[in-house]
């Protein structure tokens, strides 16, 4: 009863993935796209409001600040999509031991999970931070600790009952070779719901990476970097607010975009379970 | 029911004892010499003397295991060891810290409860209409603003606009209000799809189908029939964003100036204060837990079957 159909329109979709390309073109040709240098200080126009010359305003040591907003996306998204993939390959390695490791080794794989789920995450990576000592590299390192135990119970529940079905257990049976089998049958059927989730972790990544930033603990200055920049945007926040709207605009777009493909990828997971079910 | 209770207390300690551990390790196995730092922090030359008399009295010369049993000997008469940085307590510093965290949280969790109920159960009235799209967006809209952004916009509004001078952050009720709103739009409006969503489906299944043909009030049914069965479910929603209120509270604390359990740990951060941030550590973990366990607890209480089956366990 599986009949191919043309998809309804998913505007979600269509637009975070719009946004997410606009900004993955920002972030890679970010050098040539500022129109002043995002390092030059200038103290005589410090906290400039926004003009023709400077459109997001100067900040306090008199930077352009869209030029440092247009080259942080590197920072921001890049080290963002580094601790995001750590903590997926990381998640997706143990599930599989938990899995395909016996009763022993789902038993170990669930305890850590159960362990390190119990402290909330932002809490445990600012201790390690804190530990480890404030530097993008702890910052991407606390991330993935603090956010492949939620990413690994999901991904566990999923390789689980997909591993379960009866088509799987066959092309077991029948000797295919068991690399094939979780490529050629059990990933296909987590893929969908595994997209929505690794979306919804870069979004809560971005959020995390820039808060350590913000408060920080991230990449140092005079990097440019969103969290940092809404950092020193802080004291002034009553005598110059223009500084908040170029960093917050970027990251509010980044989190979006990725928040409405996640939106966008449910409701294609959802019809098809209700197509095939 | 008995036997539940059980078992969920005992996986309740269980779980708080493993966290001990890795609040522990990730102190014992951090780089950097803490005796060195210590001394430094004293003024005093760090000889092979001093370093070694130091370590003996900080109990670094035993092996961890020995060290991890001396730390939960110490833990259980509630001794978590001194400030590196004020020298007091770590015990007293945290009980000073703390009911600022915990009634921030406790706001914030409530207007959670109370926004994710009435957003959801308007939005459930009219299921198609243009307040649920415009839950919709604004829901996307809030969980994509960092809470950090949210309450510099605040501050900034409120200074420009409303002429504060300052953010006011002693007890004061507006200092507790606006950081506990700012927090739980989010996860208020989050659990509001969901609550819409629990109620539309629950509304085509027979036994509420049965109340409306019985001639029940609506108020009625959204409490017996429904509220009966998503409530549980909801109770434990709730109950884990509390996690999400600690971690959010360090950014909120810190610009609000309120001197919770996040400020606490980003001074200690700061110092190089690791006792504290242990102990912040294990304390956030450890309350998050109960919170959990509680909120497990009710919803099983909350629920008819669940309650019945005390017979059977």
């Amino acid at each position: 009863m599986i009949k191919t159909q043309a998809l309804p329109p998913n505007p979600s979709l269509i637009w975070g993935l719009r946004l997410a390309a606009l900004l993955l073109l920002v972030a890679l040709l970010s050098p040539s796209l500022t129109p002043h240098d995002a390092y030059a200080i200038n103290l005589d126009r410090r906290l400039e409001a926004p003009s023709f010359e400077y459109p997001f305003g100067t900040d306090r040591l008199g930077r352009c600040v869209l030029s440092r907003t247009v080259l942080g996306t590197r920072a921001s998204l890049g080290l963002a999509l580094l601790a995001s993939a750590g903590a997926t390959v990381a998640a997706l390695a143990l599930s599989v031991v938990a899995v395909f490791g016996g009763r022993s080794g789902d038993r170990a794989v669930r305890l850590l999970i159960d362990v390190f789920i119990s402290f909330p995450s932002l809490v445990l990576a600012l201790a390690f931070v804190g530990i480890a000592g404030p530097s993008a590299f702890a910052a991407v390192t606390a991330i993935v600790w603090a956010w492949w135990p939620s990413e690994a119970r999901v991904m566990r529940s999923l390789l689980d009952s997909a591993r379960h079905r009866n088509f799987v257990d066959a092309a077991f049976l029948a000797g295919v070779h068991p690399v094939r089998v979780v490529v050629r049958h059990i990933l296909p059927q987590v893929g969908p719901a595994l997209a929505v989730r690794t979306s919804l972790e870069m979004s809560s990544v971005i959020v995390a990476l820039s808060t350590l930033s913000f408060l920080g603990l991230g990449l140092q200055p005079p990097h440019p970097e969103w969290g940092t920049m809404l950092n020193e945007a802080w004291p002034f926040v009553g005598t110059a607010p223009h500084l908040l709207f170029g960093p917050g605009l970027a990251l509010i777009a980044s989190v979006l975009a990725f928040n409405l493909i996640a939106e966008g990828l449910r409701v294609r997971v959802d019809s098809r379970q209700l197509q095939e079910w | 029911m008995r036997g539940r209770l059980g078992r969920r207390l005992l996986w309740t300690l269980t779980t708080i004892a493993l966290m001990s551990m890795v609040a522990f390790l990730l102190v014992a196995i951090a780089p950097g010499d803490p005796v060195v730092a210590e001394l430094r922090f004293m003024g005093v030359p760090a000889t092979p003397n001093t370093v070694e008399a130091l370590r003996r009295e900080f109990d670094l010369d035993a092996p961890l295991p020995v060290r991890y049993a001396r730390w939960i000997v110490r833990l259980s008469r509630l001794d978590l060891g001194e400030s590196i940085a004020s020298g007091r307590p770590v015990a007293a510093e945290l009980a000073r810290a703390l009911p600022w965290t915990l009634q921030l949280a406790f706001v914030s969790l409530v207007m959670i409860v109370a926004l994710s109920l009435s957003t959801g159960l308007a939005a459930a009235l009219h299921p198609y209409g243009r307040l649920t799209t415009f839950l919709r967006g604004l829901t996307i809209m809030a969980i994509s603003i960092p809470v950090y952004w949210l309450a510099l916009a605040a501050v900034g509004l409120g200074a420009v606009v409303l002429g504060w001078s300052t953010v006011v952050s002693d007890a004061s009720l507006g200092g507790l209000l606006l950081p506990a709103f700012i927090l739980s739009l989010a996860p208020g409006l989050a659990i509001g799809r969901v609550v819409r969503q629990r109620v539309i489906d629950e509304r085509l299944e027979d036994h509420v189908r049965l109340a409306v043909a019985l001639g029940r009030s609506p108020a009625q049914i959204l409490i017996q029939d429904v509220g009966v069965v998503i409530g549980p479910s909801l109770v434990t929603m709730w109950a884990t964003t509390f996690g999400y209120l600690l971690g959010g509270a360090v950014v909120v604390e810190r610009i609000f100036d309120r001197p919770g359990l996040g400020n606490l740990a980003l001074h200690a951060i700061a110092a190089r204060d690791y006792p504290v941030l242990q102990a912040y550590l294990l304390c956030a973990g450890v309350a998050f837990v109960l919170v959990n366990a509680a909120a497990d607890l009710l919803s099983a209480w909350l629920d008819p079957r669940l309650r019945r089956s005390r017979v059977d366990d």
